[in-house]
């Protein structure tokens, strides 16, 4: 199981994808890496990535940094299922708590943008479809939002308040708990 | 700046921000970006301060019931009797869900547990009289009477008792149903080519709606409907009362 496990590992990491930004910048990256995102895990099982995959939503900024979060947690994985083979149970435990760590910490680390980074991040990982990050960035969002008033959501993320008069009645009877 | 928040309208930028194009073809709608996060707000914090937000939060927060399949308002609340903020919170997520809940944690008392049980029960019993009526088509005589405890607005626009019922059978005859709400603008029956007599009771329609049921009824002999009424009785529905050899509206004004 372990043999077959690493021989796999060598063979994801032998085929590599390019990824082409919006910009026309090329990234090569492992299939390990590339497949934390559903879209291109897809594209791959069609078998249309020769000569690379297009992302024509995505920036050469963001997808240098959505690319970062992806070699990380795929390694994570990786990681995990190499050492479950080498270790005791006691020893495997340490070792997985370790890595969930630094993993944790990267993510902190990895969250550390301004507004419209976060915001660019989360269309990206919704366009490429990867849970981990789309969870990440939209939790981050989430936090910020949190026991705030809803004038003071519309202000911090500009949003125009387009309910008329007559609905901001209806909903202040509705919702009589948001006023008490 | 650019929003992930679609259809929200965004104010002037105070800054020239660099506006990144949103996905034209994102694999799922952006709609799905709102309801990550509002996944992960909770539902106290959604109905505090989110869904007033605007149009769109609103639309996420009161429209999905995928939402609030998971209703847990939080076990904090440890009142012996419920505050009212709390049990119209309380209300307000279960009628969200739809009859779609699959786990709630929260605080409850009778009455609560009632409406959360009566929701799912009237689910699937309205199933059931939708898959039975459709199963006999031929009938020309129907009388659905619910309980007391049905009178709870329990049918949602797709599945008015009514609208079902004449659907599913349009050779009726005859016709009594009771506890039903019609207003005009979900009103949809088939011509009830057949119908001679209709009795309507503990109803809660609209005069629209009413016109439009006996202008689906051309042959209607016998009307009598009881319950409440909204609206004004025009001459145009004066005289649509009158091709009805009898008629009758008692608690009707």
């Amino acid at each position: 199981m372990a043999s077959a496990g690493s021989g796999d590992e060598k063979a994801a990491a032998a085929a590599m994808i390019t990824l082409i930004s919006s910009d026309n910048e090329k990234f090569e990256v492992t299939e390990a890496t590339a497949t934390l995102s559903q879209t291109i895990r897809h594209m791959i099982e069609d078998g249309c990535t020769d000569g690379g995959v297009p992302l024509p939503n995505v920036t050469s900024k963001i997808l240098a940094r959505v690319i970062e979060y992806c070699k990380k947690h795929a390694t994570a994985a990786a990681g995990e299922e190499g050492s479950s083979s080498s270790f005791s149970d006691a020893a495997f435990l340490e070792v997985d708590r370790a890595f969930l760590e630094e993993l944790e910490e990267f993510d902190d680390a990895f969250l550390e943008v301004d507004r419209a980074t976060l915001f660019d991040l989360i269309l990206a990982a919704n366009y490429l479809d990867i849970k981990g990050l789309l969870n990440l960035t939209c939790q981050k969002v989430a936090d910020s939002v949190k026991g705030k008033t809803p004038e003071q959501i519309r202000e911090m993320y500009n949003i125009v308040n387009d309910l008329t008069p007559e609905e901001e009645a209806e909903i202040r009877r509705e919702t009589q708990w948001a006023f008490e | 700046m650019a929003s992930p928040f679609p259809r929200c309208r965004i104010k002037n930028p105070t800054t020239p921000a660099p506006a990144p194009a949103l996905p034209v073809k994102a694999r799922h709608g952006p709609h799905d970006i709102l309801h990550s996060i509002f996944v992960t707000l909770g539902y106290r914090e959604i109905m505090h301060g989110a869904e007033l937000v605007c149009k769109a939060w609103r639309h996420v927060a009161v429209d999905e019931p995928a939402l609030w399949r998971r209703i847990d308002m939080g076990t904090t609340c440890t009142y012996p009797v419920l505050p009212c903020s709390e049990r119209s919170m309380v209300l307000a997520a279960v009628d969200r869900v739809a009859g779609q809940c699959v786990a709630f944690t929260g605080p409850i008392d009778d009455d609560l547990l009632l409406h959360l049980v009566v929701r799912e029960y009237n689910k699937v019993l309205n199933k059931v009289l939708n898959t039975s009526l459709k199963k006999l088509s031929l009938l020309e005589e129907v009388s659905i009477l619910q309980t007391p405890c049905r009178s709870f607005k329990t049918w949602s626009d797709d599945e008015r008792l009514l609208e079902s019922v004449c659907q599913a059978c349009p050779h009726l005859n005859k016709l009594r149903l009771s506890g039903d709400i019609l207003c005009s603008k979900t009103y949809k029956t088939p011509l009830m080519r057949e119908l001679r007599s209709l009795q309507l009771f503990d109803f809660s329609l609209t005069t629209k709606a009413l016109s439009a049921i006996l202008d689906t009824c051309p042959l209607l002999e016998y009307l009598e409907v009881d319950g409440t009424l909204h609206g004004t009785i025009d001459d145009q529905l004066q005289m649509k009362f009158s091709t009805v050899k009898n008629f009758f509206l008692p608690g009707l004004k």
